[in-house]
């Protein structure tokens, strides 16, 4: 089994490769694309995998660019076919408000809210 | 431009009736915006903590009413933060951002200070997000690289049923001071 992970002050990203699991903790309020890209590119590696689940319960708060880098996955998603599931939690209100909006861009992503 | 340009859904703010609420003021020259992005969050937690206050406690919906409150106020605090230090480009014009209760909404009102060449540029980009279809813009504003996508803004609308608006005020010289109002509903 190989962890990939991204350990900073305030977040966390790991990618189980047996699983297939994109896990993101903490708090990501990074500056743009550029700052986000290692953590994007943990994502779409998963993507490109196989079917991926990303954990984002532990996720407490997230910023506009870091909603476009799940944006930008949806659409890679949706690009290639693959299978993305999105777990997240009701207890956290900013995942309430955004996840849901992914599927506009990608129809096939599955959201679940525990 | 000479006079006031005002775009969208832009909020008077009412002086005759008092301000209660919170100001939190930041001299753009005094630290790097790199620097000071640890600052953005903090500031935006901390208008999310106290208006969070005002909200009732004997709630046992999960999340908390008070939670949702934190929660968007934070989000919509920081991008107004990040934004008006991501294009703030005169120096002499501090950068501010305001937040009150009034009639059920939340009403953030974030000002900064941009060149001409730069009010330009923004007003460009202000007028596209009042007129284009918001969900091709989502997509294509997030596929873009780099700073200044226009996503924390998109983003309000989309997702927070935010009404949004700005006015460019000509300032002595080449200057503008750009205010942004942002009400959201409780």
């Amino acid at each position: 089994m190989a962890i990939h992970a991204i350990s900073q002050d305030s977040y966390t990203a790991t990618w189980n490769t047996q699983l297939n699991e994109v896990t993101l903790r903490g708090e990501l309020h990074l500056n743009d694309t550029t700052e986000y890209a290692p953590i994007a590119q943990l994502l779409e590696s998963g993507l490109g995998a196989g079917p991926v689940l990303v954990d984002l319960r532990g996720l407490t708060f997230l910023n506009s660019s870091g909603i476009s880098m799940l944006m930008r996955l949806a659409i890679k998603a949706r690009d290639s076919k693959g299978k993305l599931l999105l777990r997240g939690s009701k207890k956290v209100p900013w995942q309430s408000k955004s996840l849901f909006n992914l599927r506009r861009i990608c129809s096939e992503i599955r959201i679940e809210l525990e | 431009m000479t006079h006031a340009a005002t775009y969208g859904d832009f909020a008077e703010l009412s002086q005759e009736q008092g301000f209660e609420g919170l100001t939190i003021v930041f001299s753009p020259t005094s630290i790097s915006v790199k620097e000071r992005w640890k600052n953005n969050r903090l500031s935006a937690d901390f208008m999310g903590d106290y208006f969070a206050t005002f909200c009732p406690v004997e709630d046992s919906e999960i999340p908390t009413r008070r939670d949702e409150v934190k929660s968007v106020v934070r989000y919509v605090a920081n991008e107004l933060i990040e934004n008006a230090m991501k294009f703030t480009d005169v120096e002499a014009i501090p950068i501010s951002i305001q937040l009150t209760m009034q009639a059920g909404e939340l009403l953030f009102c974030a000002k900064n200070g941009v060149s001409e060449k730069n009010a330009g540029k923004y007003q460009s980009t202000v007028q596209t997000l009042l007129t284009a279809d918001l969900w091709a813009e989502y997509e294509k504003r997030a596929s873009a690289i780099g700073k200044g996508s226009g996503m924390g803004l998109l983003s309000m609308l989309t997702d927070y049923a935010a009404r949004i608006g700005w006015r460019f005020a000509p300032q002595d010289g080449l200057r503008y001071l750009v205010t942004t109002t942002v009400r959201i509903p409780l």
